[in-house]
């Protein structure tokens, strides 16, 4: 179930909420949101529900296990217990996402039929964050086997994040109000998430898919410009439906994005893309290797193993180390080479260039292999077969151009700023007005779910 | 406001879904519409249970014909000119040109294994793609594929027994008139009678004319393959019949069953108009005129045939139709049962380079007939 389908929108949503809003006390509702939680990821593959729980009874209980008076007091047995249950998820992990495709070069891997779970990448790293927090003593363990498996399973993150460490979302299981404030929020978010993927993305993705073999410089230009749009709008469109639907049960959750293409550096990029993940190896890796507070080389060194983890997080292809190598070593050249200078530099033009790093980097990301890459990098420069352009290029740069132009304007602050305008210019019929454009384009939105079959989120591979 | 109109509107949504009974079958997408899984124990585990509810709530969501005609809309706004493959040109849909030269050729591999084993009279006609006679309503810029190489090089290995009709040239000429559907890949009775205009002259020694036929429109509201294909909810066409003045009566036999008429006058009313002509398409059909004819036609063909046999009836004491698509049988037995005094292949670009049914039956046709020495050979 995702949540641009049609089951999640009018049937699991309303119903969930509706029975949510009516439940007598906040432990009760946790039970119910637990088991909405179960259902709604059994919806996506009911075997996956296994590794699910049997994930969180292995946190629950490692985390109780670290706080008991033998392993408390002895150093050496609570690191064991901390790096024997990481090594655990880890292993998880790897056998799901990444056995099959390391061993292929060297066994024959196709009677191995090992299919990852749905979102395994997002809450293995979220069971990471709570083991490393007990560890790090940021959080008491949790007592509650409810609460760890809410923390962990709970709908609105759990296939797709934003990936929510422990200690940011412990207090919210015992304590988290909804206003009517919040509600309306929530509600014209989740729209504005539901209208950036079904209407931009899901569009986009067509562009994308009849250019991908394309081997002219102009096709991969627009190839490239509409994958960008598209997976910007795809995760963030789902990162807004996320977070509203946490809100409207009294989650906050991490905001994800925020307007990247107005990034100026590359580790601003990265303070503005898929945040939560960022934080994350910040947090638990970036910070305990020692950070930048150590010598330069072993700044550096910390910063590559982040990004080489980063980039093996997305895929188990060479196409995705390459692309972590990529945004590693700029990010050291930025660091450690050009340091202020970079700064110096015309703001426009930095957000430019840095746009436009963002975008060479991601052909790793949509390559399907890192010799795909180079045919993709090839043509960029008009060294494909291709050569410059031709008709099929053309046409499909015709037939997106409207929609290519539209994703560039509201990638950045157009709507706000539209909105704002609407409040300012119709004063007390604003309201109304905006609650008139919002259906209707939550309309239009189901129109083109319903119309074409929804592309599937692409960040569900992880 | 919006946070209590979203979960009302979600829920009455909801309840209608449930209140309205569900449909079987869906004729703006012309296919069967998903019903009600089973709840069981076993299709929950394996987890059938989610994808087919998932499908089944899609299907019968209520208002589903009527969001699809928008989401129609709302890519033609934004700009798409191509949806699934077809190009949503001026004022018509056209389906792409697919030029396969390995089917093709054997194809006509086939047609001359047939024409020299056979030693029948074996004319060709093979229409040229919508997309390539009707160029100039492709959409602008769109890539412009032609079928010039079909013809050059696939057409010219056609042995010179086989007589090949170019009826394309007639077709060009009259591009600009309603030869093709709007909403389906087949032409129209005109440009079926434009392409028997040119075989008339051709092989009947024959000049026909509009006059020779009277004219009728069956139905204004034909929506065929392409708009199934598109969702282009706007196009909709006329199906016209071309009845000779001189038409002979006859007795069409087909699935061991025998009408009075080529014309299936049920099918206006379903989700294929087009199979006004003839039925569904079916592997053997025959006809048999009662005129003075001792000509006796052997077509093969796929669909576009099936509003060309129109004008053929006067000219024919019998037609022996197949579509070897569906046909499984003997070629061999086919000759042999109907002592066809000639024989005519008949084909659209599109088919001919798509499918290789007529070269598989022609393998077995050449497997039947070849020498008996070659079969002792080890």
């Amino acid at each position: 179930m995702t949540f641009t389908s049609l089951s999640f929108l009018f049937v699991f949503l309303p119903v969930t909420w509706l029975i949510n809003r009516f439940l007598p006390s906040l432990k009760i509702r946790n039970i119910f949101l637990i088991l909405a939680s179960w259902l709604f990821y059994a919806w996506s593959g009911p075997s996956g529900l296994v590794i699910l729980t049997l994930m969180t009874f292995l946190i629950y209980f490692s985390g109780l296990l670290l706080n008991t008076e033998k392993v408390e007091e002895n150093l050496a047995r609570r690191r064991a217990v901390f790096w024997i249950s990481v090594g655990l998820l880890v292993y998880l992990l790897f056998f799901y996402k990444y056995l099959k495709v390391w061993l292929s070069p060297f066994i024959n891997v196709a009677s191995l039929d090992i299919v990852a779970p749905v979102g395994l990448s997002f809450y293995t790293f979220s069971a990471i964050s709570y083991l490393a927090d007990v560890y790090m003593r940021k959080s008491p363990p949790c007592k509650s086997f409810l609460d760890m498996a809410l923390f962990v399973s709970f709908f609105g993150k759990v296939t797709m994040g934003p990936i929510v460490e422990y200690h940011s979302f412990s207090s919210q299981l015992s304590n988290r109000p909804v206003t009517r404030n919040q509600m309306y929020e929530a509600s014209a978010l989740f729209i504005r998430g539901f209208a950036k993927k079904a209407l931009i993305a899901d569009q986009l993705a067509n562009c994308f898919s009849q250019l991908n073999a394309n081997s002219t410089a102009l096709g991969a230009w627009v190839c490239m410009l509409a994958y960008v749009f598209q997976l910007y709008f795809d995760f963030s469109g789902y990162s807004d439906m996320a977070i509203a639907v946490g809100r409207f049960f009294g989650f906050e959750l991490p905001v994800n994005f925020d307007h990247p293409f107005r990034a100026d550096s590359v580790k601003d990029i990265w303070n503005r893309w898929h945040i939560s993940l960022s934080h994350w190896f910040r947090d638990y890796i970036y910070f305990p290797l020692g950070g930048s507070r150590c010598s330069k080389l072993k700044a550096a060194r910390n910063l590559m193993i982040v990004w080489i983890l980063t980039g093996i997080w997305h895929g188990a292809s060479l196409n995705f180390l390459a692309w972590g190598l990529y945004f590693g070593i700029l990010l050291c050249i930025e660091k450690f080479v050009l340091k202020d200078r970079w700064n110096k530099v015309n703001h426009m033009a930095r957000v430019l260039i840095i746009f436009m790093i963002f975008c060479f980097g991601f052909v790793f990301f949509y390559s399907t292999s890192l010799s795909n890459s180079f045919f993709h990098y090839k043509a960029l420069f008009g060294m494909g077969e291709g050569g410059m352009m031709d008709a099929r290029a053309l046409f499909v740069l015709r037939e997106y151009f409207l929609l290519l132009v539209t994703a560039a304007i509201f990638s950045g602050n157009m709507r706000q700023t539209l909105q704002n305008q609407l409040i300012v210019r119709c004063k007390r019929a604003a309201p109304l007005i905006l609650v008139v454009l919002y259906l209707l384009i939550g309309v239009l939105a189901l129109a083109m779910v319903i119309g074409s079959t929804s592309q599937a989120f692409l960040y569900a591979a992880f | 406001m919006l946070y209590m109109i979203l979960p009302v509107v979600a829920i009455i949504t909801l309840i209608i879904n449930l209140v309205l009974p569900d449909k079987a079958f869906s004729g703006q997408e012309n296919r069967s519409l998903a019903q009600l899984p089973k709840l069981s124990f076993s299709t929950i585990a394996s987890g059938d249970f989610f994808t087919d509810f998932n499908s089944w709530f899609s299907d019968q969501f209520v208002g589903r014909s009527f969001y699809r005609e928008m989401d129609f809309l709302l890519k033609r706004g934004e700009g798409l000119r191509e949806i699934n493959d077809v190009f949503i040109g001026k004022g018509t849909l056209l389906y792409p040109i697919e030029y396969n030269p390995k089917t093709a050729q054997a194809n006509i591999d086939a047609i001359n294994t047939f024409a020299s084993l056979s030693g029948l009279p074996t004319n060709v006609v093979i229409a040229d793609a919508a997309a390539s006679i009707e160029s100039n309503r492709l959409p602008t810029s769109a890539p412009r594929l032609t079928t010039t190489e079909f013809y050059k090089k696939n057409i010219s290995s056609l042995e010179d027994s086989v007589h090949y009709v170019d009826i394309n040239k007639s077709l060009k000429k009259h591009a600009d008139e309603y030869i093709f559907y709007k909403s389906d890949h087949h032409w129209t009775s005109l440009g079926a009678f434009y392409g028997f205009q040119t075989f008339a002259s051709d092989c009947l020694e024959t000049q026909v004319s509009k006059k020779d036929y009277n004219i009728m429109q069956i139905t204004d509201d034909f929506q065929g393959t392409l708009f199934y294909k598109t969702g282009d909810f706007l196009l909709k066409d006329n199906i016209d019949i071309y009845v000779p003045t001189d038409n002979p009566d006859y007795v069409v036999t087909k699935d061991n069953k025998k009408s009075r008429s080529i014309y299936d006058e049920k099918k206006l009313k379903s989700n294929n108009q087009y199979e006004v002509f003839l039925g569904a398409n079916q592997a053997v059909v025959k006809i048999e005129m009662d005129n003075d004819s001792n000509r006796r036609l052997l077509l093969f063909k796929d669909s576009y045939a099936n509003s060309f046999i129109q004008f053929l009836l006067p000219y024919y004491r019998e037609i022996t139709i197949v579509d070897p698509r569906y046909y499984y049988g003997s070629i061999n037995e086919l000759v042999q049962q109907n002592y066809p005094t000639e024989v005519l292949f008949l084909y659209c670009f599109d088919i001919f380079n798509n499918s290789d049914s007529l070269s598989k039956v022609m393998d077995r046709y050449a497997f039947e007939n070849q020498p008996a020495n070659e079969e002792t050979d080890e």
